[in-house]
């Protein structure tokens, strides 16, 4: 059953025969979710979902009575939808399964949907059990790359996708920096680096045999290995850990102390069961979960960001902060404006220093949503001109500015509302988008983890070391997978860095 | 056909594999192993040269420049071919020379030869004759990073290669030094190379010319702050040449590589030094040599000796003296064989290097000392080798030196080693940037083969990147702008574990074949191998010992710590199918591996659409929108032939490549829909 290949051979991505999978559903908190497997293999699939033991698999699928089908029938009929429920272990829903064969399909490829409630754990366990099945998680994009191969679409319409695919990929790169402790992506490459090193050792004793240079003793490889493979178990356990609860969009408060930061939180996560303190800080970070229209948003709250030469409390915290902000999809720059010397923004006083240091810290690819805050405070009350001075806007550069007062409440609806809106317009998809990227690292880090064990069961059984770093290098693809690099040049590059090789 | 070896496993998707999935030991963890040996999925057959062939009725059809190691292949190979060849070289007494280390093979390199003389080439049949130390380097560490080396003896070498040549039916061997191409217009608006001009004023016409030129162009040799034109002591530099190549418009780079000092192997104290010795059973190059007659040369031993510190001190103290740190030299040297200048600096911490020495034949006084490349003046040459244990008393033959010399960027070039821009010129061996005779050899044959292709007009003769080293070596070649001379490793080979020394006439016997570069006699000998082969797993598979989990002996020999010779020991039946030790390793490689080269082969299927589709010659990449600025520059310059080539270009990342395919099929839809 090999795959149809896209017209007349012509193929012009890797693995175009494999068959794929990943949520296509609409941003946000929508009511449905559509899972989309697309690919020479979406019958088996829909077989196997099937007939998957529900005890043992993250869920399954029980077609209503009137429906049911196998991987023969889908394959011998037309585009077909069955009613159908999931069991993901905890309960049961409905699921609607959409059977649209190729070449008349989207993709051009056999394509199967499932249609679900939009509950993300229950995506998130029926994505699971396709995955689970060999399924490849899509690479951003690549349904579209399929059906403009397949011809179901046309050149601009696929460039103009393409373009999206690489704004995807930026925040998607900042979604993958954005989870709790840190960024994935750093993870990543901190893992990858005595991977990459192990690799090289191997490859170095594997080239350079002759010269007394190219010896590296096996206790010296299995000892890297098993410090690489204890990075990676932690690794795969705190991505696993992780609440299941995706990933949904995420902003940043930040301003010079006093400005009012604190209250804001308060008030704007008031009746959130979600806040608490921000794991691993000592002092009053802060993060919580804020439902905005149908859109989720993680608020944090970053005391300290601007103190580059705090006491070592500080500086901790500004360890755990730094990956929030250049993660985030908003930064809201909170100034108290009655604080702010109106007349002259640049005079050069201490609050002014903070302001800048806390803008230089800021991306400034991100978009910025500065609050005017403590307009009660002004002379005249929150009655009298409120408006920042065209020299702060000009500094702050927002896209947008609200005036709040957070005792009072006073702009608190206005600021929900330019969240709203600052978030459907600049982190679309955000929450759908995070679902595959979180299946993707998962894997790849599983992955990496998997070939790593595999390498050295191999090694202490016996099997020749060119055998053994051909597994250690697909334990290093796997996980250039989730960055994006492929290297046999950088090895020889390490390896003729760090040995000194004769002959 | 190799369709129900990938039939859906029960109750897992079948187009997939997930890592966890895969058989990470392969062997061990099989159930069972098939009786049937690994197969290979050539390249097409039917790959086109760059350009349209030349008229024939040419003095000759393939004239190659230069009688090193690619212009002996270039020569032979185009005469198998049924070509009319001419080899023009400096001194007819110069064919085959060694001119750095005399010794064929090793690491990555062992590999090149076996394919090489798989093909039909000469070098592995001239190493047989010449060798006088043969070794097995690296059986520890595997299969695939396993290979032969031998030591020659110089003269010999040189010998048996010119012999061999002028035997050749096909070949004339002209003497002279090439001074000019020469260029005419190809009557559709390019310039062609026809033939050259000779020092002496003649002028010899082909239909196609090959340059292997090695170090030759525009050479300058260092020792110390002396200079001499040249690229080998005692041999005139080619520079008319380089000003041709220049003229063509064509990119040329300056590139440096060095030779360590000769001493006379009496001043020599041989018995302080550790002996090194050659393998107890010698296995020669080539099939086709007769093993009643092999080794044909008396073998020797070689010698271990070490640098200390006082060698150091004294290279420190003078190495502002050498011209590579002086400033005086612009090429860059290789990394992987640095000078000992080199060493010192930049491994600061080593408080000894190891050193070589191997004598240069069986009745020469000269002795080669492998490891001690150098470009310092000579007093301060002879102040160090003095300082090395045993070397006390040391005279020098011949003192150390590097050369510079210019060659032309190969990206320049079409995998069939033909330029991409000029009809008629072929380039292979250093003159591409690469270094080693092995490497050489490679490029020769496929010059050779593909000139004398391209003039009878037949399809050209590649080979992919998962068939042999030859095509990873090409494949390189032709997207790299080297800063220092390219040598094969076998970590380049991503599909390593395919493409072992043991299995060169395997992979590549049906091609060479097809192409004619093998006669009626080796393809024999090939099928008698292969029948070999396939009658032992047949035996292995069809004997279960009792008390082994019911398990046959090929079942058996998949597991690491089995070898064919426990399996000969133990049963009578496999100790009398009396397997040549050469057959023995291919049958435990092809058993133990088979789960990883089945990995493996799943990988070159995964990438086989993007390696087939082709990037025409004259494609604008500067009209593909939304390459980013690294991609487009590199893409631009190094004009990848496939959207495979493109990939593994560094700084070419998944969304340029996708870029570059749309826009591909952008413009076939467009002259298809034009025509």
């Amino acid at each position: 059953m090999d795959a149809p290949r896209a017209r007349d051979g012509f193929s012009f991505t890797e693995g175009s025969a494999d068959t794929i999978c990943a949520v296509a559903s609409p941003p946000g908190g929508a009511h449905r979710a559509v899972i989309r497997v697309s690919g020479p293999a979406a019958a088996d699939v829909a077989e196997l979902l099937r007939a998957v033991d529900g005890a043992a698999a993250a869920a399954s699928i029980v077609p209503s009575s009137n429906a049911s089908w196998s991987s023969a029938t889908l394959r011998a009929s037309d585009r077909h939808a069955f009613d159908a429920r999931l069991f993901d272990g905890c309960g049961e829903q409905p699921v609607l399964v959409l059977w649209m064969p190729g070449p008349a399909s989207y993709t051009g490829d056999d394509v199967l949907e499932l249609h679900l409630p939009g509950a993300p754990p229950l995506v998130e366990a029926a994505l699971e059990a396709v995955l689970a099945l060999g399924v490849r998680p899509a690479r951003a994009g690549e349904f579209t790359r399929r059906a403009f191969a397949s011809g179901r679409i046309d050149l601009a319409r696929a460039e103009g996708v393409l373009e999206l695919v690489e704004a995807r990929s930026e925040s998607e790169r900042r979604a993958a920096t954005s989870l709790l402790a840190g960024g994935l992506s750093e993870r990543v490459e901190r893992l990858r680096e005595p991977l990459e090193e192990l690799c090289s050792l191997c490859e170095a004793s594997l080239d350079f045999d002759e010269s007394e240079t190219g010896h590296v003793p096996a206790e010296l490889i299995e000892e890297r290995a098993e410090r690489v493979a204890r990075a990676l178990d932690e690794a795969v356990a705190w991505e696993r850990a992780r609440p299941v609860r995706v990933r949904s969009a995420s902003a940043v408060l930040v301003g010079p102390p006093n400005a009012g930061k604190s209250s804001l939180f308060n008030r704007l996560t008031s009746g959130s069961a979600l806040v608490g303190p921000l794991a691993g800080t000592t002092r009053d970070a802060l993060a919580a979960t804020l439902a905005l229209d149908g859109l989720e948003l993680d608020l944090y709250d970053l005391p300290g960001l601007h103190r580059a030469d705090g006491d070592p409390l500080d500086r901790a915290a500004q360890e755990l902060a730094w990956p929030l902000v250049e993660g985030a999809d908003l930064v809201l720059v909170v100034l108290a404006a009655d604080r702010v010397d109106q007349s002259n923004p640049s005079s050069g006083d201490a609050l002014d220093t903070e302001l800048e240091a806390v803008l230089e810290a800021t991306p400034a690819d991100v978009p910025r949503l500065l609050i005017w805050n403590r307009i009660d405070r002004l002379p005249g009350g929150d009655a009298g001109p409120v408006a920042p001075s065209p020299a702060i806007l000009e500094r702050v550069r927002p896209v947008e500015w609200v005036a709040t007062a957070a005792p009072t409440g006073v702009g608190l609806d206005a600021l929900r509302g330019a969240l709203g809106r600052m978030l459907a317009g600049g982190a679309e998809g955000a929450a759908s988008l995070s679902r595959e990227v979180a299946a993707r690292h998962l894997r790849g880090l599983d992955g990496a983890r998997t070939e790593l064990a595999a390498a050295r069961r191999a090694a202490s059984e016996g099997w020749p070391l060119d055998a053994v770093a051909s597994t250690l290098r697909s334990s290093l693809a796997a996980l250039d997978a989730l960055t994006g690099r492929s290297s046999p040049e950088d090895l020889l590059d390490r390896i003729f860095a760090r040995f000194c090789l004769g002959k | 056909m190799r369709a129900e070896r990938r039939a859906p496993r029960a109750n897992r998707v079948s187009s997939t594999v997930r890592p966890s999935d895969r058989p990470p030991n392969a062997g061990a963890s099989r159930s069972s192993v098939s009786t049937e040996s690994t197969h290979f999925d050539p390249a097409p057959l039917d790959a086109s040269h760059p350009h349209p062939a030349p008229a024939r009725g040419a003095q000759y059809d393939v004239l190659v420049v230069g009688g090193g190691h690619a212009g002996i292949e270039a020569a032979l190979a185009a005469a198998r071919l049924g070509a009319r060849a001419a080899l023009v070289t400096f001194r007819l007494d110069r064919i085959g020379e060694m001119s750095c280390n005399p010794a064929i093979g090793g690491l990555g390199k062992g590999q090149l030869a076996r394919e090489v003389d798989a093909l039909g080439g000469a070098m592995g049949t001239v190493i047989d004759r010449t060798g006088i130390q043969f070794r097995m380097l690296n059986t520890a560490k595997g299969y695939a990073v396993q290979a032969p080396r031998a030591q020659a003896d110089r003269h010999r070498y040189r010998e048996e290669a010119t012999a061999m040549v002028a035997a050749a039916d096909g070949v004339e061997i002209v003497a002279g030094g090439a001074e000019r191409l020469v260029l005419e217009d190809d009557g559709r608006g390019r310039t062609r190379v026809a033939g050259i001009v000779l020092g002496d004023g003649r002028t010899l016409r082909a239909g196609a010319t090959i340059l292997t030129t090695g170090t030759f162009l525009s050479a300058v040799m260092h020792t110390g702050d002396e200079r001499t034109a040249g690229g080998r002591v005692g041999e005139s530099a080619a520079t008319g040449i380089t000003a041709d190549l220049v003229a063509l418009g064509l990119v040329t780079g300056r590139l440096k590589t060095g030779t360590p000092p000769r001493l006379a192997s009496d001043s020599i104290d041989w018995e302080r030094l550790e002996e090194q010795h050659g393998d107890a059973l010698p296995q020669p190059f080539s099939l086709r040599t007769d093993r009643a007659a092999f080794p044909a040369l008396r073998q020797i031993a070689c010698h271990l000796a070490y640098t200390n510190e006082r060698t150091h001190d004294v290279i420190r103290a003078n190495i502002h003296r050498s011209p590579m740190y002086s400033g005086t030299i612009e090429g860059i040297g290789p990394r992987y064989c640095p000078s000992v200048e080199d060493k010192v600096v930049r491994f600061a911490d080593r408080d000894r290097h190891q050193l070589f020495l191997e004598p240069e034949g069986l009745e020469t006084d000269v002795v080669y000392v492998n490891g001690l490349s150098t470009s310092l003046p000579a007093e301060v040459q002879e102040e160090f080798v003095r300082s090395v244990e045993g070397l006390e008393r040391a005279r020098f033959e011949r003192h150390g030196y590097a050369v510079e010399y210019d060659f032309v960027q190969p990206f320049q070039l079409d995998p069939t080693l033909a330029l991409r821009d000029v009809p008629g010129l072929y380039l292979a061996g250093q003159i591409n940037g690469t270094s080693g005779y092995e490497e050489a050899a490679a490029q020769g044959l496929v010059a050779g083969a593909n000139a004398a292709l391209w003039t009878s007009e037949r399809p050209a003769f590649v080979l992919a990147r998962h068939e042999a080293y030859i095509g990873v070596l090409i494949d390189d070649l032709t997207v790299s702008n080297p800063v220092e001379p390219y040598r094969m490793f076998s970590s380049r080979a991503e599909y390593r574990l395919m493409l072992r020394h043991d299995n060169a006439d395997k992979r590549l016997g049906a091609k060479g074949a097809a192409f004619g570069l093998i006669d009626a006699d080796t393809q024999r000998l090939y099928a008698r191998r292969a029948s070999d082969v396939a009658a032992a797993r047949e035996l292995l598979a069809s004997i279960r010992r009792p008390g082994d989990g019911g398990r046959t002996l090929l079942e058996r020999l998949a597991r690491p710590d089995t070898t064919f010779a426990d399996l000969a020991a133990a049963d009578e039946r496999v100790a009398a199918l009396d397997l040549a030790p050469d057959l023995a390793v291919a049958v435990e490689a092809d058993v133990k591996y088979a789960g990883y080269v089945e990995r493996q082969q799943r990988d070159v299927e995964r990438l086989r659409g993007q390696e087939h589709t082709e990037i025409p010659n004259d494609f604008d990449f500067g009209s593909v929108t939304g390459l980013k600025t690294e991609a487009r520059e590199k893409l631009a310059l190094l004009r990848p032939r496939t959207l495979g080539a493109a990939g593994r270009i560094a700084g070419v990342n998944p969304p340029d490549v996708t870029l570059v395919a749309i826009h591909l099929d952008r413009a076939r839809r467009t002259r298809a829909s034009s025509t």
